[in-house]
């Protein structure tokens, strides 16, 4: 099962590299929000957002709050998997002792 | 899929806020009852939130120039119900909101229909529709992830296609523009999302958080 997982990470990584490979050589155009956003402005020439961020990181701030998400993420997702593991070893003996 | 800080109207704001209200108050009934009834509940609820912290945080390349994230709602629709992540989704988004000018408070609620909701519900329906045409379990978690996440920003598009109607094609034209921009990018990135999925699932189930919920 887990020898399954990481060939699925490893298929994940695959279409990453594929997508990437595939469209080579194209300008870096922001991200699909950004580019909804700036369809948005298109369609409606004269709106401008009524509210403003409560932050605006720089590209720096930002890459640093996202990296911080990810490493949270992974912590508690890798404590939630430790802590599964220990109580699946604990109950396994009385499992196998229970009457049938 | 995030809709940013003031990008909508605050009419379509407060409107998508008043839709998104009873699926989160659902959702707190419902994990306040399971969180008591199992003693598993907290460990898939830490699961599954971890999880939509992790994926969403992941800004990646795609075709076209873009890059986009996954919203890995679907693993927290099958451990916890999808009802669940109706609360679980805001929190990130708050996050995001807050910390990362990523949305926005005054979006929340029509991120919240998004990604919290059609995505998780959308995974969850065809989650379990796959399995009942007897396909496999990961080809069912696999498949639900996909059409979530792909659910989930085709809400988008269609929140700002009312929002942004193209002035000669209507609502329906605008949707058709915004999908456009969405689904080039997402659809490699929804095929990383379902390989995710299932292998956490995987990981999880070796360590007996397998049973997944089949109710809502």
């Amino acid at each position: 099962m887990v020898a399954r997982s990481l060939w699925l990470l490893a298929g994940a990584v695959l279409v990453l590299a594929l997508t990437v490979f595939t469209t080579r050589g194209t300008p870096v155009d922001g991200d699909a929000d950004e580019r909804a956003q700036a369809l948005a402005t298109t369609l409606a020439p004269g709106y401008e957002p009524w509210v403003a961020p409560v932050l605006a990181p720089d590209d720096a701030q930002e890459a640093l709050f996202f990296r911080l998400q990810t490493a949270t993420g992974l912590l508690l997702f890798s404590a939630v998997v430790v802590v599964a593991g220990r109580r699946a070893r604990r109950s396994a003996p009385h499992a196998s002792a229970s009457p049938r | 899929m995030h809709i940013a800080e003031g990008f909508l109207p605050p009419a379509h704001a407060l409107a998508w806020t008043v839709v998104a209200a009873p699926f989160v108050g659902h959702g707190v009934r419902r994990l306040t009852r399971d969180a008591a009834a199992s003693p598993a509940a907290p460990l898939l609820l830490g699961a599954s939130g971890a999880f939509t912290l992790l994926l969403s945080s992941l800004k990646l390349p795609s075709v076209g120039g873009s890059s986009s994230h996954p919203t890995g709602c679907a693993l927290g629709a099958y451990l916890c119900g999808p009802a669940v992540m109706a609360v679980l989704g805001p929190i990130v988004l708050v996050f995001q909101a807050l910390l990362l000018a990523h949305g926005g408070l005054t979006t929340l609620g029509a991120n919240t229909v998004a990604m919290a909701v059609v995505g998780p519900w959308t995974s969850w329906g065809v989650w379990r529709l796959v399995q009942r045409l007897g396909g496999s379990r990961a080809l069912a978690a696999g498949t639900g992830a996909a059409l979530g996440v792909l659910a989930t920003y085709a809400t988008t598009a269609a929140q700002l296609a009312l929002a942004f109607p193209d002035p000669s094609a209507g609502v329906a034209g605008a949707f058709l523009k915004f999908a456009g921009i969405f689904a080039i990018t997402q659809v490699p990135l929804s095929l990383v999302e379902a390989l995710l999925t299932v292998a956490a699932l995987n990981v999880l189930a070796v360590r007996g958080l397998g049973a997944v919920h089949g109710r809502a």
